[in-house]
């Protein structure tokens, strides 16, 4: 189980996270959503240790995890929302670079990192180059990567950003035989029907603050509104949308 | 008004310094400033060098003063020569659009011969700028200077001006030239995925010709001994060509000088067509090739367990060991990074070694001794600058996120990259000359003598060195450059020098020979067993004074 507490990010004088509050349980999906600029990517930069906190705390299992960050990165299965990956490496090279910093022995790299470039379609470009891949290809590489060492902990950015068709749906089934062999999953998106469809547990941040935490049904009955996307539209509370894509479009045909 | 050729020639202008080591947000022209900056400063310090000596000209000429001005002019028609070329050859890569620009550009409505247009005249713009920038100094200054000889005198300011001038510029244009026509000309005639394959490796070995043709000034400019005893090396190097330019215009022609003269014209003239012609030709050709061309991978290996995993004792030392490795084959920058400091190496090598003594030109016993020695020290320290310039930056972060407490690990795996790619390789290539130069005996003591102190120099230049090769942030503005040139030349003159006297000590004494290697064995494995306190791993460099939020 991971619990944040109070988690909270202060860049000089402007709060980006404020006070941040929600529990993941094992074998639970939890959705976390937001606008851009809202502080997900942030909060996602502290679980995964790459950003120190101002304030706050994270308990993974009970424990602190800066008592022990080494610990909990060696449970931390980490897509991240940008692709940034060594261009220069070919895509098992980058698998077995991974699986040997997470100290996996040469066996179980090489024979794991195959598999899996196989089960996500990539056996056949394993030997290109980062450089020559596809926005789609490198994000399988990047879940490979974070599933070649058995993670408890996994952190899934925007993971689904550029694959097909054929691809998300893999990885939405990919989400439930994880969630189904008791892995805590944080899901960020901003597809709102897929979030619908995999998460049991939703956390809303809106201007750095939690503004919903509960299970989407739960909040279907409670907020009496029919959709996630609904729900997500009255708590972030975006402006009429239909009515500011109809000025966009006039001012595009504006002389 | 901004028109699609001006953004064109603006965006092509600023690829040219587009680079992984460059800090973010740091602009092109502070960049271009700070490089203009490094290349006026030689011009001038070698021009005010030469004032006193010009001023004891103006008071008595002397025999032989005409060789003397000449060697001066050679040196700078060679700095031109030799910065344009190297700058140019850097730029290898953005000299033609390449497959990013074609695939970003082609949609929009950009006609072809603006895409070439605005790409023939950033690139005209980049190079004349480096060029003015590094003859700015002497072209004001050597003319200046050239009125205080009364030979030259007569000629006038004018036409002192104009004759260097000329001789600088026709050099530099002749590197520059010459380089993008036959870049041209391997466009034109090989498949897009060859020409990639070869291109490091041109990239490679033109860097190391043009630092070794500057770093091997003091050897060429002998002139007068050159040109009595072998006038035919003159025409296989081209500065001598444009030096003698000049002399064309003091009415004092030497027929061997004015000879060289016309044939740099007629040279550059060359270089001039072939480029013209090449790079239109190419143009189109790179332009519908590169975008119909696939990255295709090569085939590999199943099992990437290599010969070298007996040395790699964990996996996460494998894991830094290859990744340093690929790094080092495969990233361009860093290949031309490393290059500037081996072809530096080679060329104090040379430099050494060959003597001229009594008007001969020969190879001195102690720099052939001192040569691979030198070599093995530009090597060692290459990779151990080039370790913290990082590349992709950005991608880091699966070492930061991976990282735990495996800092020994990553500490060994840097050293044992520089064992084998900065010290066994190159000595590996020394072994013939060794071997051919002082007998099997001895040529495999040298060898083992130089291993043990190549190791050894590993541990000393790596001591402090807890980062993983090519992953930390870097900041160039903390290093003290003065400070640093000053250490570095004590340092490889004295680790070069003292060892081939070593070197040299042990050839005929077997007991001191082994307990030289024994002591070195046994320092060896003292230090590899040494585990520093702190064992995790940096990745950066310092806090930066503003950090990007990079939020979302």
């Amino acid at each position: 189980m991971l619990e944040v507490r109070g988690l909270t990010k202060r860049f000089r004088s402007h709060t980006v996270v404020d006070h941040v509050s929600f529990t993941m349980r094992p074998g639970e999906i939890t959705g976390y959503l937001g606008p851009n600029g809202s502080g997900k990517s942030t909060t996602v930069k502290m679980l995964a240790g790459l950003l120190h906190p101002s304030e706050g705390n994270v308990l993974f299992n009970g424990r602190e995890i800066r008592q022990d960050p080494i610990a909990f990165r060696r449970q931390l299965g980490y897509v991240p929302e940008e692709p940034n990956l060594y261009s220069y490496l070919t895509g098992l090279e980058y698998l077995q670079l991974a699986g040997r910093l997470r100290g996996i022995d040469e066996p179980a790299v090489n024979r794991k990192a195959n598999e899996l470039l196989a089960l996500l379609g990539l056996s056949d470009a394993r030997w290109a180059p980062i450089s020559a891949y596809s926005k789609g290809m490198k994000q399988r590489v990047l879940i490979a990567a974070a599933l070649l060492h058995d993670p408890e902990f996994l952190i899934f950015d925007e993971a689904q950003s550029g694959l097909d068709i054929a691809n998300a749906l893999l990885f939405r089934h990919l989400l439930h035989a994880l969630a189904a062999r008791g892995k805590t999953i944080l899901y960020i998106s901003h597809i709102l029907e897929l979030v619908e469809k995999v998460c049991a547990h939703v956390v809303v941040i809106y201007k750095g603050k939690i503004v919903a935490d509960d299970s989407v049904d739960r909040l279907r009955s409670l907020m009496h509104l029919p959709n996630l996307e609904e729900i997500f539209t009255q708590l972030v509370k975006e402006d009429d949308m239909e009515r500011r894509a109809t000025d966009i479009a006039a001012v595009m045909q504006a002389r | 008004m901004t028109t699609p050729f001006r953004e064109l020639v603006k965006l092509f202008r600023a690829r040219f310094l587009e680079s992984d080591a460059l800090a973010e947000g740091s602009g092109y022209e502070t960049s271009l400033a700070q490089i203009l900056g490094l290349l006026v400063t030689p011009g001038i310090l070698v021009a005010l060098w030469l004032l006193p000596r010009y001023m004891g000209y103006s008071m008595s000429g002397r025999a032989g003063l005409e060789w003397d001005l000449r060697s001066d002019r050679l040196f700078f028609a060679a700095y031109s020569f030799t910065v344009t070329g190297f700058a140019t050859i850097f730029e290898w890569d953005t000299l033609f659009p390449e497959r990013r620009d074609f695939l970003i550009l082609t949609p929009f409505p950009i006609r072809m011969r603006d895409l070439f247009g605005a790409k023939l005249l950033s690139l005209l713009t980049f190079v004349g700028i480096i060029a003015a920038a590094v003859n700015a100094g002497s072209v004001v200054l050597i003319p200046l200077l050239s009125t205080l000889i009364p030979g030259t005198r007569n000629a006038g300011l004018l036409r002192l001006l104009l004759m260097h001038t000329t001789s600088c510029a026709a050099a530099a244009a002749f590197a520059f030239f010459a380089v993008a026509a036959f870049q041209g000309v391997l466009i034109s005639l090989l498949s897009p995925r060859l020409f990639r394959r070869l291109s490091p490796y041109i990239q490679m070995t033109g860097m190391s010709l043009m630092v070794l043709s500057l770093l091997l000034f003091p050897i060429y400019s002998q002139l007068r001994i050159i040109a009595t005893s072998h006038p035919e090396a003159l025409w296989y190097f081209p500065p001598y060509w444009f030096a003698a330019i000049p002399e064309l215009f003091t009415g004092r022609t030497d027929p061997l000088f004015a000879a060289l003269a016309w044939f740099g014209f007629r040279a550059l003239g060359c270089a001039i067509l072939l480029f013209a012609i090449a790079w239109a030709a190419g143009f189109v050709r790179h332009y519908r090739r590169t975008l119909e061309s696939e990255d295709v991978g090569r085939s590999g290996r199943e099992n990437n367990r290599s010969w070298f995993d007996w040395i790699l004792r964990s996996p996460e030392e494998r894991g830094v060991y290859y990744f340093s490795g690929a790094i080092l084959a495969r990233s361009t920058r860093h290949r031309l990074f490393l290059a500037t400091y081996l072809s530096a190496g080679i060329s104090f090598g040379v430099l050494v070694m060959v003597v001229v003594k009594n008007g001969v030109i020969g190879l001195s016993p102690e720099g052939i001794r001192a040569f691979p020695i030198l070599v093995t020290f530009f090597a060692i320290s290459g990779l151990r600058a080039g370790f913290q310039f990082p590349a992709e930056l950005n991608s880091n972060w699966v070492f930061r996120l991976a990282e735990s407490g495996w800092g020994s690990a990553a500490r060994d795996a840097t050293r044992k990259r520089a064992l084998v790619s900065g010290l066994v390789v190159p000595l590996v290539c020394f072994v013939p000359l060794e071997l051919f130069r002082w007998g099997i005996a001895a040529g495999l003591l040298h060898i083992a003598f130089q291993a043990a102190a190549g190791a050894l120099l590993i541990e000393a230049l790596f001591w402090r060195f807890d980062k993983v090769p090519f992953t930390c942030s870097y900041f160039p503005g903390k290093v003290n450059l003065a400070i640093l040139a000053v250490v570095y030349l004590y340092g490889f003159t004295s680790y070069s020098f003292t060892l081939s006297d070593i070197e040299a000590s042990l050839e005929h004494n077997p007991v001191k020979s082994a307990g030289y290697l024994g002591g070195a064995a046994i320092a060896l494995t003292l230090l590899w067993r040494r585990k520093p306190k702190d064992h995790s791993v940096v990745f950066e460099a310092g806090e930066p004074q503003i950090r990007a939020l990079n939020l979302n």
